[in-house]
């Protein structure tokens, strides 16, 4: 009787805790999921802040270096 | 025993240090994520800064020179974008500074306002009063000129002169939108693109909304989805709408006086505008996919499995032999079983025929290497692939490597994974695999039935191709199937709705049950399908790898998302449409079922399914007739009928002829008078042996087509298995009895097929057929 009571405890602990092992996978995908989206969010806003500051860049030097009289 | 209960313990132990791992790694990542977003977040704000620092300075230096600025001012206004050697590419903002029309502070201001709500830079200097709206058009007018949009895309940065060549000379060979191939190229992103695109429009770009303020300002779904358009902010001065592309003037019109404003387009990238809409419109769409049919025609529905009328002819019925077997019990059963051996013997004929036709040469439509190596690429229209999937993450890495495979323009492609809402597993693993844009996720919100076909209608709604195909996760379709199609398409006359590829199974080797499955597809799709359309009579279709014109599959309203086999009553609704389908030579190869329990669960669905699409289309069998002709629907009783009847009534024969063997008892001839005897007896050893032997030809057929085409994925050893074809008619009677059982308790449930039991023993992706 206590051996097949300690069986059934052992099969319940055992469904629970692969269960909760599952879990804590899709928990760490999610994570690294979440971690990537960041990642490229950031990668697409700084690749846009980054051409933006090039090209300001560009016209501070041509303010620089635009002739006084006007001429090409 | 103490071993045993020692092992048990160390299993135990060692997947509860695993979750304790686990679980400290959860932490330590939630962390590193925080910490992560922190600092990324930093860094934008130092960019940000730094920009906003350029601006002053470049204010700075004007300020400082006025006379200089004053020669800018006339250079800027003279010249055209392409012409000036100064500035040749400024933008709005830029441009309002160097004119002196706007402060730094005040384009810093608009900036970051942008950043919040979105919006056109444009129309945000407006609103915050710094110009005027007549300025701002002026300025556009004199000194924007429209540029080729790879053109844009390499000054903007997003690009280099040899990937835009590289692009355009496919662009040349695929045909399509020059913008969707370097997306499907991998060259730029859709949020690149779309800025592009508004940029060349000179539009506003989808950057920001507010989710309850989309919701307040939403048009009716039919208005939004003929405008294509979302509304994102509405005002009683303006109503900003997001459209994937420009609305055209006259259309703009007719949208601002439905709205009663004047209408802003922005512009959202395809990918946007299908989140957007699951968003505003998830309720319509759902309803739609649940609804439509049965409101529209709610006689081809499976909403309703019994109708009123049916029960009472089943009650009639019942009452009928109730009382023949109690005038006269022997007569009444002798009677029964003549009809049962006549249907029998027309089951058996009509299938030998049917098996005849198949064999024929053009019973297929085949095409040869070069007729598809000559396809004119520009010609292929858009391709919608539509993927339901339950609980089946296992087996997406497989099912994108198979899809990646397929030989069709991949900016032609619009494929579409259908995930269930609380499968957030598939939901991880597909955003974790960072896949191509031509791929796309769409949620399937909960909601009853959940079934496939809903599933299956929901991705259609928005689905952008002019042909659709249904696979499955675990399918592997020959990667020349689209094309095939389409060319079969092109030769077929124009009222075919619908190209069945045939299916097989690429785990045929596994065990017993999947080499029955095996042969019960070959003889199934290899002769008995090209067979019934030779008859021209109503087909079931299959599952999947089933090829619709995507206009035609929405007139028909698609698939019926009550019915747990929708693709036999398509099949019937097609028919009754004068629609036609034919089978064309290409495979897709599936998991068969190798597991007895998930095998029954499946076979006793589709079984169910049969039933429920008979009893559909018979609530007016007058009607059906009329609708189908004699022909139809004879063949779509013999169809629907033979799957469901034959198993649930085999085990009476069997054992009839068991206990006869065993006992003589003289009452079992005596069910079988004059020439039943002789029918019967023709059709035990005459139709079983054609049973078993159409199995093995239909084996034996394919094996051999296969070799001749040099593809060994299956082979001949597999033939000699039909001689056991009995053990699987008795596992087809107990799923029909189940099938039947559960069609009374509970017919709209969909017995889930597990999928992925194959993935280690017998992976045929690296075959010489694939």
């Amino acid at each position: 009787m206590s051996t097949s009571l300690s069986t059934k405890l052992i099969r319940k602990t055992f469904i629970k805790l692969h269960s909760d092992n599952k879990q804590l996978d899709l928990q760490i995908l999610a994570i690294k999921n979440e971690l990537d989206r960041i990642r490229a969010k950031y990668e697409q806003d700084m690749r846009n802040l980054q051409t933006t500051q090039e090209h300001l860049n560009q016209i501070e030097k041509e303010i620089k270096h635009f002739p006084k009289d006007g001429s090409k | 025993m103490k071993r045993f209960g020692w092992k048990k313990n160390k299993t135990l132990s060692n997947i509860e240090a695993a979750v304790t791992s686990k679980t400290e790694e959860i932490q330590q990542l939630t962390i590193e994520n925080e910490e992560t977003k922190r600092r990324l977040q930093l860094h934008l704000q130092a960019s940000q800064e730094e920009i906003a620092a350029s601006y002053e300075r470049i204010e700075k230096a004007l300020n400082e020179d006025p006379q200089k600025w004053t020669l800018i001012k006339q250079q800027i206004q003279k010249k055209s974008d392409h012409q000036a050697t100064f500035f040749p590419h400024l933008r709005i903002g830029e441009r309002l500074l160097l004119l002196g029309i706007i402060t730094a502070k005040q384009l810093n201001q608009s900036l970051k306002e942008q950043q919040i709500h979105g919006g056109r830079l444009g129309d945000i200097v407006v609103r915050l009063g710094y110009v005027s709206a007549d300025q701002l058009k002026q300025i556009i007018d004199q000194s924007f000129q429209r540029l080729l949009l790879g053109e844009l895309l390499v000054r903007s940065g997003y690009l280099s002169r040899e990937e835009l060549d590289e692009a355009l000379h496919y662009q040349e060979s695929v045909g399509g939108d020059i913008g969707e191939i370097l997306v499907a190229m991998g060259l730029i992103t859709p949020n690149q693109l779309t800025e592009a695109l508004a940029s060349q429009n000179q539009t506003g770009r989808l950057i920001t909304y507010d989710k309850n303020v989309v919701l307040k300002a939403k048009l009716p779904e039919t208005v939004a989805r003929k405008f294509k358009a979302l509304v994102i902010r509405h005002s009683v001065d303006q109503c900003i709408i997001a459209v994937e592309s420009l609305l055209n003037e006259e259309e703009l019109h007719r949208l601002a006086k439905i709205v009663d404003a004047p209408i802003t387009q922005v512009l959202a990238s395809p990918w946007e505008m299908e989140l957007l809409w699951d968003q505003v419109y998830q309720e319509e769409l759902l309803h739609e996919s649940t609804e439509k049919l049965k409101n529209e025609q709610p006689e081809n529905s499976a909403s309703q499995t019994f109708t009123l009328t049916q029960i009472i002819v089943m009650i009639v019925i019942g009452i009928v032999i109730a009382a023949a077997l109690m005038w006269n019990w022997f007569y009444t059963l002798v009677f029964i079983n003549i009809i049962i051996q006549l249907m029998y013997f027309s089951m058996t004929v009509t299938k030998f025929v049917m098996i005849l036709y198949g064999t024929k040469e053009n019973a297929q439509i085949r095409f040869s290497k070069q007729q598809i190596q000559s396809i004119d690429e520009r010609e292929l229209p858009m391709y919608t692939i539509l993927v339901p999937m339950y609980k089946e993450s296992n087996v997406i890495p497989q099912l994108v490597r198979n899809l990646n495979r397929l030989d069709y323009p991949k900016n032609k492609l619009d494929i579409r994974l259908l995930i269930e809402k609380d499968d957030v597993e598939a939901q991880e693993v597909i955003q974790s695999l960072h896949l191509p844009y031509s791929f796309q996720m769409i949620i399937i919100p909960d909601g009853q039935p959940k079934t496939k076909p809903k599933a299956c209608n929901y991705g259609l709604i928005r689905a952008r191709g002019k042909y659709v195909v249904i696979y499955d996760a675990e399918d592997r379709p020959d990667p020349d199937q689209l094309k095939k199609v389409f060319l079969a398409f092109q030769q077929s006359p124009d009222n075919t709705a619908c190209i069945q590829a045939k299916l097989n199974y690429f785990n045929s080797k596994q065990n017993l049950l999947t080499k029955f499955f095996t042969q019960e597809y070959s003889n199934w799709f290899e002769l008995l399908l090209p067979g019934i359309m030779q008859m021209n009579i109503p087909i079931p279709l299959g599952g999947t790898s089933n090829h619709f014109k995507t206009d035609m599959l929405k007139k028909l309203g698609a698939w019926d998302p009550y019915n747990v086999t929708e693709d036999a009553d398509l099949g019937i609704r097609l028919y009754k449409q004068e629609y036609s389908t034919r089978v064309v030579d290409s495979r897709t190869l599936e998991e068969a079922n190798s597991q007895f329990r998930n095998w029954i669960h499946q076979r006793s669905r589709w079984i169910k399914g049969y039933m429920q699409t008979w009893l559909v289309h018979m609530r007016h069998p007058i009607r059906l007739h009329r609708e189908l002709g004699i022909k139809g629907f004879w063949g779509a009783q013999f169809m629907l009928l033979s799957s469901p009847l034959l198993p649930m009534l085999n085990p009476i024969f069997w054992s009839l002829l068991i206990i006869w063997y065993m006992t003589h008892a003289g009452w079992i001839p005596a069910f079988f008078p004059g020439i039943i005897y002789y029918l019967a007896a023709v059709q035990l050893i005459l139709g079983n042996f054609l049973f078993i032997y159409t199995n093995i030809a239909g084996t034996y057929w394919v094996v051999h087509e296969l070799y001749r085409k040099k593809e060994n994925w299956l082979s001949y050893s597999l033939v000699r298995y039909a001689l056991l074809t009995p053990i699987y008619w008795g596992m087809m009677s107990i799923a029909s009895i189940k099938a039947l059982w559960q069609l009374i308790r509970k017919p709209f449930y969909w017995e889930k097929t597990e999928h992925g039991f194959d993935q280690e023993r017998y992976d045929t992706t690296k075959s010489s057929s694939l």
